[in-house]
């Protein structure tokens, strides 16, 4: 703080000149912190706000420091100063203890992606029992929240209160509180599927060249995006991204086949279309024995036996 | 062995119930106390499937076993016709020559025998060249029945001579054999009684030339000339 | 060879040679290499009724024989052969599309008596046609040039001729160079040779060339997945390639010998009317399609293409097999196997995501089909105690095996069919040997009548009339029902057949290909 005074002695006049109040002040500061998200030094407060005086300056960060909206961090002999996240949290933290706000502190730097409470354990160098009375602490302040992973059904992360979760935990479009809605991706599959097999249907129906017929049958993952988009069956807002995931249960279906052709601008399109699988249903599930369910159990003159066979009977029954 | 410590615990088992894939408090499947239907009823369950249709995919997977229905077979012109080839070709079969009958069935003469089509393929000759001799029957009184066409082959005389002679090496061979399988095994008694009954029934056969006249015309021939 | 082939192979032949020949050929299949008196032992039949089942086998080609070493006569039964019996009514309509009524009458003589002489089949055909009494009698000139056909297209070749007689046992020569040669025909031999030519042509046996049949129909299998997939077009380009390319590649090739634009063009212009810019086309579409068989060899000769044929076959298998899961166990099911197939190995935890299907289902699912053997499990433990706990568990999908797999079930639903249907025959005997009795009456009657005479519309109807009332309208309804399960068990049979045909087909394709690797690597070893 002494180096600041020290400097500053020249531009003393000029701010006399313009006075500012404190609180305006205090808001500049948190305003440029805010912009430099990596902390700022002395020089840059003073550098922008020219018009403040030394004296004014440390009053208003030594106010902030006090009301917990500022951090002081220390990097080799500089100090910066860094805005501390989330008012209202550091004002509850206050009179929390050191454990606290370490952990707070971790579960901060998780972001979106949120901690494992095996990894606040390792970092924080804590017991498990101490780190699990804090994590109860801090959610029972609504600081921080528990969040279910939907890869992993017994995997729980902790992430700050208001934070909205990664879609990698969530699932993104197809999961609500952690359910998987099965119905909304059958449906999509479905319409999907749909509006590719009008595309082949009418790519045969004209009188084109057999290249040609082809290539009229393929669609965008972008083409089928707006089409789902205008048909408004969504109500989360889907991304192209979320389509290609549907296509690919598509493919996986063996309803539809893609292809990468490359885009005017050098990056590349995946298009897709609706196939007819190769063969018509198998002869094999056109008799009952195809899908019997007591098929290895079915011996001649046994108690199951084609002969007494009620399957048999029901099918040739007339 | 950590997993194991918790498992006995409520449950009652020895294992952890979690490497199971049950997640813990999750219901445990009840225990089956009867066997299962023999057929279980597929019949009944698709009914209620269909009754049902879309709103309870989720619960038609623990409805054991598979209620998958059977398709319906594919149908065309061209399937019929191969149908009625393959049944045609079926009742042709069963009513020719080569379909084996037992000695008993045939001398039982019925009535509707004079009435059932297709007799004239009754009876067919087997090409014996193609055939080890121990499989040749023997035919005495075939020689009735064969004699007409014999005077009608003998107007190549040197050509039948000639196979004549082929033949008595086989049938030659054929005895040695035989004497071999009399000292061997002692069924020979039961054969002889056999090939009385084959002439019975051959003899009742109307004749019929399918084809295989010439090596058989022969071989009766030679039969003639090797038994006396 | 497994039971249930047996079991099957046994139904066929009780089937076609009655149930005497059906018990002796228990004997054969179960037995393997057997002598004729232990099969009389065996089957329990008396010696003679066993040397008519067995000469009745050999000469439908199902049975050979070979002294063994220690001098006793063993019989042994094909079982591919008598699986063929099968496919006869495919053979005789085969015949009939590609070359008419006469080839079609050729092949049914051929597949009823096994073999025979062109004499004998030219002598049925006409003795056919007369009996039946239609106007069409077929005559020898007629048949002569079909017959040719028929061998000059390898449908039908010859029987191998015996050429002595060592022990008893026939000798046949093993002469492969004539197997497709036909002696002229004997009209058009000056008088004095005829005799002689004569002579040969009877002695020369005919029989149907299953090889050559199996090849056909594969190739129809082949281009009605194109059909599908592409057009009638592609269909007919297909069938082009595999028709030019069946005379000019050995028959154990796995792939087809490449044929350029510059002979197709012509070909497909006159045929089916394209121009050389659309078969173009219709090639790269060929190529690319994801059926994924046809390939292109060279750019030479305007672009030189082959079928790979294994792969036609392991494709269209797949396509069976993957309609066979989503019918039995549902299309989720199937989005999980077609996810194994298409990734090969897989934990658990990355099926459940790739699916988007809610974990516990997919979990379902998955396990249902490793339950009946349709997905496999791969265990890798980390440890060597093989501890659940640390050990991976991969689940795959092996196609090569479930053809396998399908095959036998294949063999089973046939050989439950035949059964069946041989109760349902027994079931109504009875009933069936009355209405045989009635038909046959009934032929006589109106034999009997004098179509000349004045009344006979008025008699015939009398007739009718007659026979009509010698059934009750219960037993007309039994029979009706009856002649419907027949049918209904006849398709199936045939559908399921058509199947089979494609696992095997699959199954030896996927044999020779291990015997390359192996001689390949033989070379490699002697270098």
């Amino acid at each position: 703080m002494a180096e600041v005074s020290k400097e500053d002695s020249e531009v003393v006049t000029k701010i006399k000149t313009e006075p500012e109040s404190a609180v305006d002040l205090e808001a500049r500061i948190l305003q440029l912190c805010e912009s430099i998200p990596d902390g700022i030094n002395d020089a840059i407060i003073q550098n922008t706000m020219p018009q403040c005086d030394a004296t004014q300056r440390v009053m208003a960060v030594n106010r902030l420091l006090s009301m917990g909206k500022l951090d002081l961090i220390k990097i080799g002999n500089k100090l910066l100063y860094k805005l501390k996240t989330a008012d209202a949290a550091s004002n509850q933290l206050k009179g929390s203890d050191h454990q606290e706000k370490q952990i707070y502190q971790l579960i901060d730097e998780s972001k979106n992606m949120g901690i494992w409470m095996r990894d606040i354990r390792l970092k924080s160098g804590l017991p498990m029992s101490q780190v699990q009375k804090t994590l109860k602490v801090l959610e029972s302040k609504k600081l921080i929240k528990a969040v279910n992973c939907v890869n992993a059904a017994k995997k729980k992360v902790y992430m700050l209160y208001d934070v909205e979760p990664d879609r990698s935990l969530t699932g993104g479009a197809w999961y609500s509180n952690q359910d998987f809605e099965s119905e909304f991706v059958d449906i999509l599959n479905q319409q999907c599927f749909k509006f590719l097999q009008q595309k082949l249907a009418q790519s045969r129906e004209g009188d084109l060249e057999p290249t040609a017929k082809r290539n009229a049958s393929y669609a965008s993952s972008t083409e089928i995006w707006k089409f789902i988009c205008e048909l408004g069956i969504s109500k989360v807002k889907l991304e192209v991204e979320d389509i290609e995931t549907i296509m690919n249960t598509l493919i996986y279906d063996g309803k539809v086949e893609f292809t990468v052709v490359p885009n005017g601008d050098g990056s590349q399109l995946k298009i897709y279309r609706a196939v007819v699988s190769v063969v018509p249903t198998s002869g094999f599930v056109r008799t009952p024995c195809g899908v019997c369910p007591v098929f290895n159990d079915c011996y001649e003159d046994w108690d199951i036996s084609p002969s007494n066979c009620q399957y048999m009977n029901d099918w040739l029954s007339f | 062995m950590a997993g194991r410590g918790r498992g006995r615990g409520g449950r009652g088992v020895s294992f952890n119930i979690d490497q199971l894939g049950f997640g813990r408090g999750e219901a445990l499947p009840k225990a089956t106390l009867q066997p299962p239907p023999t057929f279980p009823n597929v019949t009944q369950v698709d009914k209620i499937l269909k009754k049902l249709e879309f709103d309870l995919t989720d619960s038609v997977l623990y409805l054991q076993p598979l209620t998958q229905q059977v398709h319906p077979l594919q149908t065309s012109e061209e399937i019929s016709y191969i149908i009625a080839v393959k049944q045609n070709f079926r009742n042709k079969m069963r009513e020719s020559g080569y379909n084996v009958l037992a000695e008993k069935d045939k001398c039982l003469k019925k009535y509707s025998d004079k009435y059932q089509l297709g007799i004239q393929n009754g009876s067919w000759e087997p090409n014996l060249k193609i055939l080890p001799s121990e499989l040749h029957p023997k035919k005495k009184k075939m020689r009735k029945m064969v004699k007409p066409n014999i005077t009608k082959l003998k107007l190549d005389a040197d050509k039948k001579l000639k196979e004549l002679e082929e033949f008595e090496k086989v049938n030659d061979d054929d005895d040695v054999e035989e004497e071999e399988k009399k000292n061997e095994e002692g069924i020979i008694e039961e054969e002889e009684y056999d090939e009385e009954d084959l002439e019975e029934t051959d003899y009742n056969m109307t004749y019929f030339d399918n084809g295989e006249s010439y090596g058989g015309d022969d071989d009766d021939d030679l039969d003639e000339d090797a038994l006396y | 060879m497994s039971s249930s082939l047996n079991h099957l192979c046994s139904s066929i032949i009780s089937e076609g040679f009655g149930d005497i020949a059906g018990r002796v050929s228990q004997v054969l299949l179960a037995k393997g290499h057997t002598s004729l008196f232990e099969l009389s032992r065996l089957s329990k039949e008396r010696i003679l009724t066993v040397k008519k089942c067995l000469y009745t086998f050999i000469h439908h080609n199902l049975v050979t024989f070979k002294r063994s070493t220690s001098g006793t006569l063993e019989y042994y039964i094909h079982t591919d052969i008598v699986l063929n019996r099968i496919l006869f009514p495919k053979f005789i309509f085969t015949a009939k599309s590609l070359f008419g009524d006469t080839a079609e009458f050729i092949v049914e003589e051929l597949c009823f008596h096994g073999n025979l002489s062109l004499d004998d089949i030219v002598k049925n055909i006409t003795m056919k046609t007369d009996a039946e009494g239609n106007n069409q009698n077929i005559k020898k000139e007629e048949i002569h040039p079909i017959f040719i056909k028929l061998v000059s297209e390898q449908f039908i070749k010859r029987f191998p001729s015996v050429v002595g007689v060592e022990d008893g046992v026939p000798i046949f020569s093993e002469q492969k160079h004539n197997l497709y040669f036909v002696p002229p025909m004997a009209d058009s031999e000056p008088p004095e040779k005829r005799q002689k030519t004569e002579e040969t042509e009877n002695l020369v046996l005919w029989i149907i060339n299953y090889d050559r049949f199996h090849r056909y129909l594969r190739d129809c299998q082949i281009a009605t997945a194109f059909e599908r997939r592409i057009d009638s077009n592609a269909c007919e380009i297909i069938k082009i390639i595999l028709r030019i390319s069946e005379t000019r590649t050995d028959p154990n090739c796995t792939s087809t010998k490449g044929i350029s634009m510059i002979e197709l063009s012509p070909i497909t212009k006159k045929e089916l009317g394209i121009s050389k810019d659309i078969l173009t086309q219709y090639m790269s579409l060929l190529v690319e399609d994801s059926f994924n068989c046809v390939i292109k060899l060279a750019d030479s000769g305007e672009g030189t293409y082959a079928i790979d044929l294994p792969k036609a076959m392991k494709n269209l298998a797949t396509s069976h097999i993957e309609s066979i899961i989503q019918e039995k166990f549902g299309s989720k099911a199937f989005r999980i196997f077609k996810v194994l197939l298409l990734n090969g190995n897989l934990e658990q935890q990355k099926i459940e995501d790739c699916v988007m299907i809610p974990a516990k289902e997919a979990k379902e699912l998955l396990y249902r089909m490793v339950e009946q053997q349709y997905v496999s499990v791969t265990e890798v433990p980390k440890t060597s105690d093989h501890a659940p706990r640390s050990t991976f568990y991969l689940f795959s999908v092996n196609i090569d095996a479930l053809a396998r797999k399908l095959e036998e079930n294949c063999y089973m639903i046939l050989g439950n069919l035949y059964s069946r249907r041989d109760h349902e025959g027994k079931k109504s005997k009875r009933l069936l040997e009355k209405q045989s009795k009635i038909e046959a009456i009934a032929l006589q009657m109106t034999n009997a009548l004098d179509p000349s005479a004045p009344d006979h519309a008025q008699k015939l109807e009398e007739c009718q009339k007659e026979i009509e009332e010698m059934s009750t309208v219960g037993e007309k309804e039994q029979i009706e029902r009856l002649s419907k399960a027949y049918s209904q068990l006849d398709q199936a049979e045939m559908q399921t057949e058509e199947l089979l045909f494609i696992l095997r087909q699959c199954i030896h394709y996927s044999i020779p290909m291990e015997n390359d690797v192996k001689s390949k690597k033989k070379a490699i070893e002697v270098d």
